[in-house]
């Protein structure tokens, strides 16, 4: 689709006005000026996680079972209210963006995802689903392990040129590896070098000024390595700024999670070279009064993905994304006395994206069969990431997660 | 800028700023006063110096501190580094902290993570057996490794790999039989109470077979083995070189300490005195550019300016640049170094910088006061008052970025205003040059 923005070739080609403030280019210019001309159709991720354990079995609903209504006398959704994808199945109510994306078969739900005794922590069980490792070792995170794998394949140097992109503040575990690295942004102004609010005339100056310091080589490598970064922090913010401006987009609710997902369309479209995005929503560890809460998020999340996918067909990229969500642990079938529910096991994932093979993948939770009174799992997560990396990024997944897992068919 | 190596004003600034956070104005002059080899002496055999806590009172004045919260805590610790007067005891405390790693993500305790900092304290410059002894019976550590968790029959094997991978040899130097060997010595090792136990009903009392050594060890003598071990010396030797020295250091500067660990049964204060009297310390390799993390960058800052700091906003902004003080990563700490540095902790550090200079939105940073630099100070003329702050700071910077500061100084706002050195323009003017001192990649770097 022909919107008039500027791509990071025409950037590149234009010469931008920052090449001719700085005495010489960041490798990873030259490099991407030279890539540009071989960009071939991107093939992105964008891993969404749910925080605190969010509730599968009030997600995905499984509104005929009794056991679901005995086990929930509260909490059990109303089957007139829920919207109905089989004559077993139905999303949460509030889930009304998912719905129409589901409708359009670019929508899979990966039903009872989980692993070998599956642990009920935050802080561990998070790092589980980040790591692909189930024993505790030195921390990377799987997507950091393929973009390793790239920046080996490639023989791209420097370490400094992220290809990763976080939402948010700090770098994920996911996106955590031993060379490829990461940005961390809450919004397009992140990259924006701050001066005295109360004297505002004086910016221009001392920008200037702060260009100029860096301008001068320092020997050594420390010296080069700030300079360098400062440089790129520059030319990173000059993209954003032009990758906000021009772009069009309308439909995204006002809140958080899907103003993050406008920047991240905004950077697709930029053309900024990310293999992956990573946002979190919070608050899904639902103990009390979980009625109101949950319905709230999925709301929030509904919504957000509908206009993100909607915005990314627009703008010609919806082939190129794929949107995976997860969460650290479900949530017990047997609600609690506080009108909520505690850590449980399972979790439905879904895979969203113009590629997605539309449907149910894996066994409902079987809500006859529990151990220590919650599901048990049929999908193991890691299968769910050798689908990403072998289908998505054609690569090869054992090395990665440390084992050979079936990949699923929901990406063909 | 070529300086003189030997010069010992700035050999001093070298020290102090790489054994300690860097100078105050005033710590900086008593130190150029007393001459390189008492100030040598007072920043190792520290004890000499009484730690004066009422300035930590004031500098906390007004402040109630809950030792459950955790930015109560940081602003707590970040205080001590503020205005200690062993900078090298605090600047080996966060040492210990990166290396002996622990976070309060999973210890889920204010109290415990307070406990483990002061035993960082108190441990930090003795005998390194000591030290490890002492972390191995720690609550917080417990929790963090499992240690809690490992018992006879069902050993957990999380803190005797860590001990040997990232506490004492380092990969490579043992065999996972020697994980399993000592994960069995600690069984049993717990909590009660809030305190070490030794459950003597959880431990493995068979024979285990640890680094080459057979009898039934218990977790002390994995300790002493450790201890004792030549890889360990190397380990650390290495590992405080890095710390202190920079990554471009000169090898000898390892087998030096290495021989004083040897010579002294691993006395760390015995190889921090090695390191800091040698003269490769002050050798072109050693002084090579070492990136601050953040914690040290951020107090040096406030040191150097020597002003009252607002700790809970610091404490606050410290993560984004990459280190948040009782909740490191992982394990491993902090990797340190260059990987500091990328283009979004760039910005994020100096934007920090110009809080710390200038303020947050309306509200004016207390942590300088231009009036009293202008009037005191007598920084009357642009040329003066970058002389001046430079000389505060103790930099050496290229005639370039001398330049872009003068410019700055003289050159009119956009818009309404004055230059320096009109009076309306000093507040601006001084504040602006402060926040583009604390970015020079000079003060950057230590």
């Amino acid at each position: 689709m022909g919107l008039k923005t500027q791509t990071r070739r025409e950037f590149l080609r234009e010469g931008g006005s920052l090449l001719a403030l700085a005495p010489f280019l960041p490798r990873w210019l030259q490099e991407a000026a030279a890539a540009a001309q071989a960009d071939s159709g991107a093939r992105i991720l964008v891993f969404v996680e749910l925080a605190g354990g969010n509730d599968g079995l009030n997600t995905v609903a499984p509104y005929a079972d009794d056991l679901y209504r005995k086990a929930r006398p509260n909490l059990a959704l109303p089957e007139k209210e829920l919207l109905k994808l089989n004559d077993t199945l139905g999303l949460h109510p509030a889930l009304k963006g998912l719905r129409e994306i589901w409708d359009l078969g670019e929508l899979a739900i990966l039903q009872s995802v989980g692993y070998p005794k599956m642990n009920r922590s935050h802080f561990e069980a998070s790092e589980i689903y980040q790591s692909a490792h189930l024993q505790r070792a030195v921390l990377t995170g799987w997507v950091g392990r393929h973009a390793d794998t790239l920046a080996q394949e490639s023989g791209v140097t420097d370490a400094s040129k992220a290809c990763l992109c976080r939402v948010g503040q700090s770098t994920p575990i996911a996106f955590l590896a031993q060379r490829a690295s990461s940005l961390s942004l809450d919004n397009a102004e992140a990259f924006e070098l701050r001066s005295n609010d109360r004297a505002r005339g004086d910016r221009p100056l001392v920008l200037a000024a702060l260009q100029a310091i860096y301008a001068e080589k320092r020997s050594g490598f420390a010296g080069d390595r700030l300079q360098r970064s400062f440089l790129e922090a520059q030319a990173t913010n000059e993209r954003l700024k032009k990758a906000a401006q021009s772009y069009e987009a309308s439909g995204y609710p006002n809140q958080a999670l899907a103003n993050s997902l406008k920047l991240i369309a905004q950077m697709i479209h930029g053309e900024f070279g990310m293999k992956a995005y990573y946002v979190s929503l919070g608050g899904f560890d639902t103990h009390a009064n979980q009625k109101g809460t949950h319905a709230n998020l999925l709301t929030q999340l509904g919504d957000a993905l509908r206009a993100f996918h909607k915005d990314l067909e627009t703008h010609g990229h919806g082939g190129e994304v794929l949107t995976l969500t997860f969460s650290e642990f479900g949530r017990r079938v047997q609600e609690n006395g506080s009108q909520g529910t505690d850590h449980g096991t399972t979790i439905p994932m879904f895979a969203l994206g113009g590629r997605v093979k539309g449907g149910i993948y894996g066994k409902n939770p079987n809500l006859a069969d529990l151990e220590d009174g919650d599901p048990k799992y049929d999908l193991d997560f890691r299968q769910v990431y050798a689908s990403v990396i072998e289908k998505w990024w054609g690569a090869q997944s054992a090395p990665i997660l440390g084992e050979s897992f079936a990949a699923l068919p929901f990406l063909g | 800028m070529i300086f003189s190596m030997h010069d010992e004003k700035s050999k001093i600034a070298h020290l102090l700023r790489r054994a300690g956070f860097g100078p105050t104005g005033e710590e900086l002059r008593e130190a150029l006063a007393k001459g390189f080899a008492a100030t040598l002496r007072d920043l190792v055999d520290f004890e000499s110096l009484p730690e004066n806590l009422d300035d930590l009172e004031k500098e906390l004045a007004g402040e109630i501190l809950d030792p459950n919260d955790a930015g109560d805590l940081k602003a707590w610790w970040l205080c001590r580094m503020l205005r200690t007067r062993r900078p090298l005891l605090e600047k080996m405390v966060l040492f210990w902290h990166g290396h002996f790693a622990t976070s309060n993500a999973k210890v889920g305790s204010g109290p415990y993570m307070q406990e483990q900092n002061d035993l960082f304290r108190r441990y930090a410059v003795g005998r390194f057996e000591d030290l490890l002894l002492a972390v191995s019976k720690d609550p917080a550590m417990l929790v963090y490794l499992d240690g809690n968790l490992n018992r006879k029959g069902a050993p957990n094997e999380n803190y005797g790999r860590e001990i040997l991978e990232l506490f004492t040899l380092g990969v490579g130097h043992y065999s996972e039989g020697d994980v399993r060997a000592a994960a069995r010595a600690f069984t049993g090792w717990q909590i009660r109470e809030g305190k070490f136990f030794f459950a003597a009903r959880q431990h493995d009392e068979s024979e285990k077979t640890f680094l080459g050594q057979t009898g039934n060890w218990n977790g002390q003598d994995i300790v002493r083995i450790l201890a004792s071990h030549p890889q360990t010396a190397r380990f650390l030797a290495t590992k405080l070189c890095r710390f202190f020295a920079g990554e471009e250091h000169d090898s000898r500067l390892v087998d030096l300490l290495i021989a004083e660990y040897r010579r002294t049964g691993g006395e760390i204060r015995a190889m921090l005195r090695k390191l800091f009297q040698s003269e490769l310390f002050y050798d072109a390799g050693a002084r090579a550019p070492r990136i601050k993390s953040p914690v040290e960058l951020v107090v040096g800052a406030i040191r150097a300016l020597d002003g009252r700091a607002p700790l809970r906003l610091v404490v606050r902004l410290i993560p984004r640049l990459g280190q948040d003080l009782f909740y490191p990563p992982n394990v491993k700490g902090w990797d340190g170094g260059s990987a500091w540095i990328n283009s979004s902790t760039m910005v994020e550090r100096l934007n920090l910088m110009k809080a710390l200079a200038t303020g947050v939105g309306v509200v004016a940073s207390p942590l300088l006061d231009p009036e009293e630099w202008a009037g005191k100070e007598g920084w009357e003329s642009a040329p003066a008052a970058i002389e001046g702050i430079l000389d505060r700071f103790a930099l050496e910077i290229p005639e370039s970025s001398r330049k872009a500061l003068l410019d700055y100084l003289i050159t009119k706002p956009r818009g309404e205003g004055e230059a320096f050195p009109a009076k309306s323009a000093q507040d601006p003017k001084l504040r602006g040059l402060a926040h583009l001192v604390l970015c020079l990649p000079e003060f950057q770097w230590a």
